[in-house]
C-alpha cells in the first residue's frame, strides 16, 4: 500500500508604503513577507531552499488551480485561507492582493520522514503575481497567475523583453509596446 | 477562545470516537489503492455523554454551559470524572488528543422524565484549532 504526505510551503511578498517615524517624505515601498505552511498543525518548520533557511507557520491554507497548456495560457492559482485577521493583512497589504508575489514549495515526502524539523529540495517551486483577491463570510479567497508561462508562435522573434512588453505580463495575450 | 470547563459530573453512558487523519484515496481499477494524506493530526472526534435522571440544577448547570460558550464557538477542557473506570493511558488518548480543543457539536438535549429529574444528553467534538 502506498501513502504519500503532501505538504506545501507558501511564502507571500506583499509590497507596502513604509513612511519612516516623524518624515512626511521618503516613503517607498517595502516587500514584507509571510510564510505558512499547511501540513504540521499548530507547528512551525524550517525549509531550506538554495541553502537559505526561512520558518514557515502553519496555517490552513488551500491550494487549488494551476494549470499548464501548449498555448501559453497563463496558469492560474487560487489559494483559500479562513477569514482571520492574518489573511485580511495579507490582502491589505498587498493592495488588494494585486501587488503580492506568490512562491508555492511542494512537497511529497513518506511517513517515515515527517519527524524533522527541517525539509529541503522541494519538489516543486511555482511563481506567481497576485490578480486580487475574494472574500465570503467564512474564507478570503487569493487569486494568482503565473508572471508568464510561454509566448504564442505568432509572437514576433518568440521572445520577449521588458521593452516588447511591459511590465510584468500576466495573461498571454501580449501587447507590443 | 477557552471557556470554563465542562461541568465535572460522572456520565451515565459515554461514547467516544476517535478522530481521524486528512487523508484522501485513490482506488486504480486494478483495485490497487493509493493514499495522499494532508495533515499530520487526527481531527473529529466525537464525546457522547448522556445523563439519566439527574436533577434540575445539574440540567441547569450544563445549559447554561453551553450558553457560556456560545454554542460550540468557544473550546473547553472536558475535565477527569468525565472519564471515571478508564486507565490513565487510555483516558490521555481520549481526554487530550494532540492539538484537540472540545467543544459543542450539538445543542444539549434535555428531556423531562420525572417531577425535578430530566435526561440530558450531550454531543461534544474535538477539532483542531487554526489560528
Amino acid at each position: 500500500m502506498s501513502n504519500i504526505n503532501l505538504i506545501q510551503f507558501l511564502s507571500i511578498d506583499t509590497a507596502e508604503w513604509y513612511k519612516p517615524n516623524g518624515t512626511a517624505t521618503g516613503a517607498r515601498q517595502v516587500p514584507q513577507s509571510y510564510r505558512y505552511q499547511n501540513f504540521f498543525v499548530q507547528e512551525e518548520k524550517t525549509l531550506v531552499v538554495g541553502g537559505i533557511s526561512k520558518k514557515y507557520d502553519f496555517a490552513p491554507f488551500r491550494v487549488e488551480g494551476t494549470t499548464s497548456s501548449l498555448n501559453g495560457d497563463n496558469g492560474v492559482l487560487q489559494v483559500l485561507f479562513p477569514y482571520s485577521d492574518y489573511a485580511i493583512q495579507l490582502v491589505e497589504r498587498g493592495n488588494g492582493n494585486r501587488l503580492s508575489q506568490l512562491t508555492l514549495y511542494t512537497l511529497w515526502l513518506p511517513t517515515s520522514n515527517l519527524q524533522a524539523t527541517s525539509f529541503s529540495n522541494p519538489q516543486q517551486r511555482d511563481y506567481f503575481l497576485g490578480v486580487g483577491a475574494s472574500f465570503s463570510e467564512t474564507t478570503i479567497e487569493l487569486r494568482f497567475r503565473s508572471s508568464i508561462d510561454s509566448v504564442g508562435s505568432n509572437f514576433p522573434a518568440r521572445s520577449i523583453s521588458y521593452e516588447l512588453a511591459g511590465y510584468l505580463p500576466n495573461n498571454a495575450d501580449l501587447v507590443l509596446q | 477562545m477557552a471557556a470554563p470547563s465542562f461541568p465535572n459530573y460522572v456520565p451515565s453512558k459515554r461514547d467516544f470516537k476517535q478522530g481521524s487523519f486528512p487523508t484522501r484515496q485513490y482506488k486504480g481499477l486494478s483495485g490497487a489503492v493509493c493514499y495522499v494524506t494532508f495533515g499530520n493530526k487526527a481531527s473529529g472526534y466525537e464525546l457522547r455523554l448522556e445523563y439519566a435522571a439527574i436533577n434540575t440544577a445539574t440540567t441547569e448547570e450544563i445549559m447554561q454551559h453551553y450558553m457560556n460558550t456560545q454554542g460550540g464557538v468557544d473550546d473547553f477542557g472536558v475535565p477527569d470524572n468525565i472519564w471515571q473506570g478508564l486507565g490513565s493511558g487510555i483516558r490521555d488518548l481520549m481526554q487530550k488528543p494532540d492539538g484537540i480543543r472540545w467543544s459543542y457539536g450539538e445543542a444539549p438535549q434535555v428531556e423531562s422524565v420525572l417531577r425535578d429529574r430530566q435526561n440530558v444528553r450531550v454531543t461534544l467534538i474535538g477539532n483542531l484549532i487554526a489560528k
